[in-house]
């Protein structure tokens, strides 16, 4: 028996940030004073708090280690798992707080999220069948394999399930629709090609517990009567890839995947797509082409996928955080599951939380949480104190969302309302210091180098409206500019192929709907208050606020700023490149942002 | 596995290493690929199912203890 299991994270995030070079440290440690044997430590899933990884949760303490480098292990080892003590500096302490966290369940970052779709990640060993089945695996399908295929979709009706890839449409319905297409042959396929900018949702489930796709996937595939699925996942992707391939190979050999899957008489061969990464390959449509071997285009709908779809075979298309939940649905019950979330979103979500928060990372929260609840609660307010700007929600194709809706419920409905997305689950929270107009330039270039071409809403739509905004934001919008924004998104909205073209004028859409002053600044004012787009703004130092520590100079890699200790200094706006490097120095809030050639004001 | 599990697994099968559920506990557990067993999911948790053996529950419940992180770990 082991006294200690060292679970460590093992995911992508943590092994970029050293996770490994930790692992074999620890290791050696261990077995350097003859305690190896009484360890048991594990590469585990994402446990989700990536901002302060590498991270070891030991159990059965529940200690939380975390900002580990392989320089911190002896003394772990030796205080700890020697001699019993914790060691207080590597825990977890909160911005501002002088009091440490020791335990797990204590850091407020875990504290509003509830574990669903997360629910083995981190605490089981991902390539260990075995600890999936403790962990009440593989019981959903057993009792599935009982059930007649019309009751499982029924009873996924019931729990209001709602995909969780996008749109949200719900999953019962989809099932019902592929189950009730002619044909004998059909597929079930998991859409893992997760391409939103800072979203890896789907990479850390398939990584931290992999079986549970498999035994959503098998469970779908009973439902609509199946016998061969895919799961399309990128090949950026290359450790779920692998850990998902280890889950085949041992659902296999238990005979959970195959042939007569314990003893029912229900086949299911599973077969894994690499993807090359093309962000409209997340389109239903281009990525059955592309499983197909062919481009990864979309093509007009109808018909949809439930009738036509994989080698124009009936196919059910879900994501992978949608077929997570199918195992805990059958597992609990319809209406167990049900009790979690609002009327009309049932169950979590998973969101990868970025931006300007201070705890970023995999959060998984109940449905019907405010957007408050997570920018503050869960991910500790934003960074230095700045104020809250917007919260951009669903990715590419979602919106921004200010203030004011902080206390919006997130859910697909209200969301949807407001003018956003849920989208795969990217939320990233802004500052002050974002500039909104600069933000929809960015979402749109990206939604416009990945657009396929094969429409001319969304080719040519999407780059006229680019053009328009890197007018804005280079000082040269005109104030019609805001007109024909809003009249060609919603021409592309209207008239696009697929979702992607759809919802790529969110963005624009969502930041003239909330921060059309900002617009109007750049426009009529030649005026940038964020400090972002640089032709329209210059930095200035606030003589009143500046205390001459030279902190700024020292970071200025133009040698822009000069002044005498103790004295205020001074920006020479001819050399400075704008790059910001002073402001986030400069402890005194000293730098200011201020209109082309004003800088007399602040000089006062 | 460390010494010491080596040893406690030969103490508690009596020689005979079941590492994996997958592994029968004794000639009574026919599951394979081949041969499969409707109850064999349930079974690994709260086996064995088929046959009255306290030798095959413990069995079981090593595999389980090696590995559980605490009391809630295992859901039977």
């Amino acid at each position: 028996m082991f006294e200690k299991h060292l679970m460590v994270c093992g995911a992508t995030g943590c092994l970029a940030s050293g996770s490994k070079d930790v692992t074999e440290v620890l290791e050696k440690e261990l077995s350097d004073r003859g305690i190896r044997d009484k360890f048991r430590i594990v590469m585990a899933g994402c446990p989700g708090f990536c901002e302060v990884g590498p991270i070891i949760v030991v159990y059965p303490d529940e200690v939380f280690y975390c900002r580990l480098d392989p320089e911190n292990i002896a003394e772990i080892v030796e205080q700890h798992f020697v001699n019993g003590e914790i060691v207080e500096k590597h825990l977890f302490k909160p911005p501002k707080s002088k009091e440490v966290k020791r335990f797990y369940d204590e850091i407020p970052f875990y504290s509003k999220q509830v574990f669903n779709v997360l629910r083995n990640s981190g605490r089981v060993n991902p390539e260990s069948i075995d600890e999936y089945i403790m962990r009440g695996g593989y019981r959903a399908l057993t009792r599935a394999l009982d059930m007649k295929s019309e009751d499982i979709v029924e009873e996924v009706k019931t729990a209001g399930l709602r995909g969780r890839g996008g749109a949200g449409f719900p999953s019962g319905l989809k099932w019902k629709f592929t189950l009730q297409a002619p044909g004998t042959k059909k597929y079930i396929v998991c859409n893992a090609d997760e391409g939103d900018p800072g979203a890896f949702m789907d990479r850390s489930i398939l990584e931290g517990d992999p079986h549970a796709i498999i035994e959503g996937m098998l469970i779908a595939g009973l439902a609509i009567g199946s016998d061969e699925g895919y799961v399309y996942c990128r090949a950026e992707y290359p450790l779920a890839i692998q850990r998902l391939k280890m889950a085949i190979e041992q659902a296999e050999e238990y005979g959970l995947l195959g042939e007569n899957i314990l003893g029912s008489g229900y086949n299911y061969k599973l077969n894994i797509k690499e993807g090359a990464g093309a962000f409209v390959c997340g389109e239903e449509t281009a990525l059955l082409a592309s499983i197909e071997g062919k481009r990864g285009v979309p093509r007009p709908r109808p018909p949809f996928p439930a009738q036509k779809g994989l080698w124009d075979y009936p196919t059910c298309i879900n994501n992978v955080e949608t077929f997570a939940n199918v195992p805990l649905i059958l597992r609990l019950g319809a209406e167990e599951y049900a009790k979690v979330g609002t009327e009309n979103s049932k169950g979590t979500k998973v969101f990868a939380l970025a931006g300007k928060v201070n705890n970023t990372g995999l959060v998984e929260v109940p449905m019907g949480i405010t957007i408050k609840e997570i920018v503050y609660d869960v991910g500790g307010g934003i960074q230095k104190d700045r104020a809250f700007k917007a919260v951009q929600i669903g990715g590419p194709s979602g919106g921004c969302l200010p203030e004011d809706k902080l206390d919006l419920p997130v859910d697909y409905d209200s969301l949807t309302q407001a003018g956003a997305i849920m989208g795969s689950g990217g939320m990233i929270a802004m500052d002050e210091f974002t500039c909104m107009v600069d933000l929809a330039r960015y979402f749109l270039s990206f939604t416009q180098n990945e657009s396929c071409g094969k429409c001319t809403p969304c080719r040519e739509g999407t780059k006229r409206m680019l053009e328009i905004l890197e007018r804005i934001t280079e000082g040269e919008g005109k104030l019609e500019d805001l007109d024909t924004l809003r009249d060609l998104a919603s021409s592309i909205k209207d008239s696009s192929l697929c979702g992607l073209g759809q919802t790529a004028p969110n963005p624009v859409l969502t930041t003239l709907r909330y921060f059309e002053h900002e617009y109007r600044e750049h426009i009529e004012e030649k005026y940038c208050r964020s400090g972002i787009c640089k032709e329209l703004f210059e930095y200035a130092i606030d003589p009143e606020s500046c205390n001459g520590c030279r902190a700024c100079t020292k970071v200025c890699a133009v040698d822009a700023i000069s002044g005498e200790k103790k004295e205020p200094h001074k920006i020479d706006v001819e050399l400075c490149t704008k790059c910001g490097s002073c402001v986030d120095r400069c402890r005194q809030d000293a730098i200011k942002i201020i209109r082309v050639g004003s800088e007399a004001d602040v000089q006062g | 596995m460390g010494v010491n599990g080596a040893v406690f697994y030969f103490i508690i099968c009596g020689g005979e290493t079941v590492e994996r559920f997958i592994d029968p506990c004794c000639s009574e557990c026919t599951h394979t690929q081949e041969t499969p067993c409707s109850q064999f999911v349930d079974c690994c948790v709260n086996g064995p199912l088929c046959h009255e053996s306290e030798e095959c529950k413990q069995k079981r419940k090593a595999i389980m203890d090696r590995v559980a992180l605490d009391s809630k770990f295992v859901i039977h």
